[in-house]
């Protein structure tokens, strides 16, 4: 993803001022902890406009330099799970990641994912994804902006900025949804939606893609860089997780003039166990340009046809 | 001596004869072989169809990401089809098309287009082989097709070359 794109993705999230006084005394809370009394707090939050960028600014480069210590490959752990694990059955995926980092740190923003799933995986058999969302319409007005047979999973993702000694988290929902396709590619868009510490609502693309064996496809996704306060460091990704599957998904048919509600069929699993399981391989791209990569396999087990 | 001598000479003359022989029959058996080859390169040569094909396919089974379907085949070449087809990222898979005096087998790939119900998809197949009066059968052709998402029917139109 290009700078420029993430620049424009980044200016996707959407603030309120509500947001920045949070934030704002989050920032002066953990720089300065003795001026964090419920009367001071409400002074800076009063003052914030003014106050905020340069009060922070200092104490922001200290956050800078935790965040550079994150240069050397992270550790990061890919989890995937089919609920349920019968082969041959209907079933959602349960997919998610984790970066470790030191304590008192938070990994390097995020700016793309690559994630490989394993071939003879029947997604596009899944009666998933039957209306497209445009980013457009999400932006206005979130998922509901969109037909709910453009909705694919669900998830959340857990987030964090250093501000001065402090890691403020936040997680936020995510709703997977359908997209026109993209360079004659199945798309589809990740809507993060954060509300405590930040008020921010974040889309960012996936485009689906052949994948060399053992892999059946690759979803790349492009992740912006989320702007917290001016000169404060990106918002960086701890750990998502999200289902692509009928789980608590509802679609919606036409039937004789009635409106009909059903759930989607799923993901169709094989009927034979792939060699080695079901595996799952994903790169993940950070904003000073280094990467870190993990696999993992879903077992079969004992589960079969009946 | 003489008798010896007749004799030698004769066994030459029958080696001489045998390898004649032999040398006619190697000389035959080429030229059966390069008429035989010739003849194959005719036979497979012989016909060209420029060939137009529509099948609609019906869901019988999937695992995975894999369907397997059969249908009608109307156009061209009219009979039935068996279609074994990969629905990822791109759509994939093998085929048989069951015509009047045989049959012609080949595999294709396509790239899946728009979204929605109806998923539209184009690529290109190959012909790779036959039975029967097609046993010989290759060619390639441009595909075209739409694929019902939550029927998991198939449309497949075929453009191309046949030759048998």
């Amino acid at each position: 993803m290009g700078a420029a794109a993430q620049q424009s993705s980044a200016k996707r999230a959407v603030w309120t001022r509500a947001s920045a006084r949070r934030l704002v005394a989050l920032l002066l809370c953990a720089t300065a902890p003795p001026a964090c009394q419920p009367a001071a707090t409400a002074a800076a939050t009063r003052q914030a406009p003014g106050v905020a960028p340069v009060a922070g600014a200092a104490r922001l480069q200290r956050a800078r330099a935790t965040l550079q210590t994150t240069r050397r490959t992270l550790p990061v752990r890919l989890s995937a799970r089919f609920d349920p694990m019968a082969l041959g059955r209907r079933t959602t995926l349960e997919f998610g990641f984790s970066f470790h980092t030191l304590h008192g740190q938070v990994p390097e923003p995020l700016t793309g994912i690559e994630l490989r799933y394993p071939s003879n995986l029947g997604l596009g058999l899944s009666g998933l994804g039957l209306a497209t969302c445009e980013a457009a319409a999400i932006e206005a007005a979130g998922p509901g902006g969109c037909s709910p047979n453009a909705v694919m999973g669900f998830g959340e993702v857990l987030t964090g900025v250093v501000l001065g000694t402090q890691i403020v988290n936040e997680i936020a929902p995510i709703t997977i949804m359908r997209a026109p396709d993209r360079d004659g590619r199945l798309a589809v868009l990740f809507y993060a939606e954060g509300t405590t510490p930040v008020d921010a609502r974040i889309i960012f693309p996936g485009l689906l893609l052949p994948s060399r064996g053992p892999f059946g496809g690759v979803v790349n996704i492009g992740v912006p860089l989320v702007e917290t306060l001016p000169g404060a460091p990106y918002v960086s990704v701890i750990e998502l997780h999200s289902t692509i599957g009928p789980k608590k998904v509802v679609y919606y048919e036409q039937v004789d003039g009635r409106t009909l509600a059903y759930r989607p069929l799923g993901i169709l699993l094989p009927r034979r166990c792939p060699r080695g399981g079901f595996r799952f391989a994903a790169r993940f791209v950070f904003s000073n340009e280094t990467s870190a990569s993990a696999e993992t396999a879903v077992p079969c087990a004992a589960s079969r046809v009946r | 001596m003489l008798r010896t001598t007749r004799t030698v000479r004769s066994l030459g003359a029958l080696v001489g004869a045998l390898a004649a022989a032999g040398a006619l029959a190697a000389a035959l058996a080429r030229a059966d072989a390069g008429a035989t080859a010739a003849a194959r390169a005719r036979g497979r040569a012989a016909h060209s169809l420029s060939a137009s094909d529509e099948a609609h396919l019906r869901y019988v089974s999937a695992s995975g990401a894999t369907l397997y379907e059969t249908g009608r085949v109307a156009g061209t070449l009219p009979g039935s089809m068996r279609v074994h087809m990969r629905i990822a990222a791109d759509f994939s898979g093998t085929f048989t098309i069951y015509a009047a005096g045989g049959s012609i087998s080949g595999h294709g790939s396509a790239t899946p287009h728009g979204a929605g119900v109806y998923e539209s998809f184009s690529g290109s197949l190959t012909i790779s082989g036959g039975k029967g009066r097609y046993r010989y059968a290759h060619g390639t052709a441009r595909l075209y097709g739409t694929f019902n998402r939550m029927s998991y029917a198939l449309v497949i139109q075929t453009r191309g070359t046949l030759r048998y």
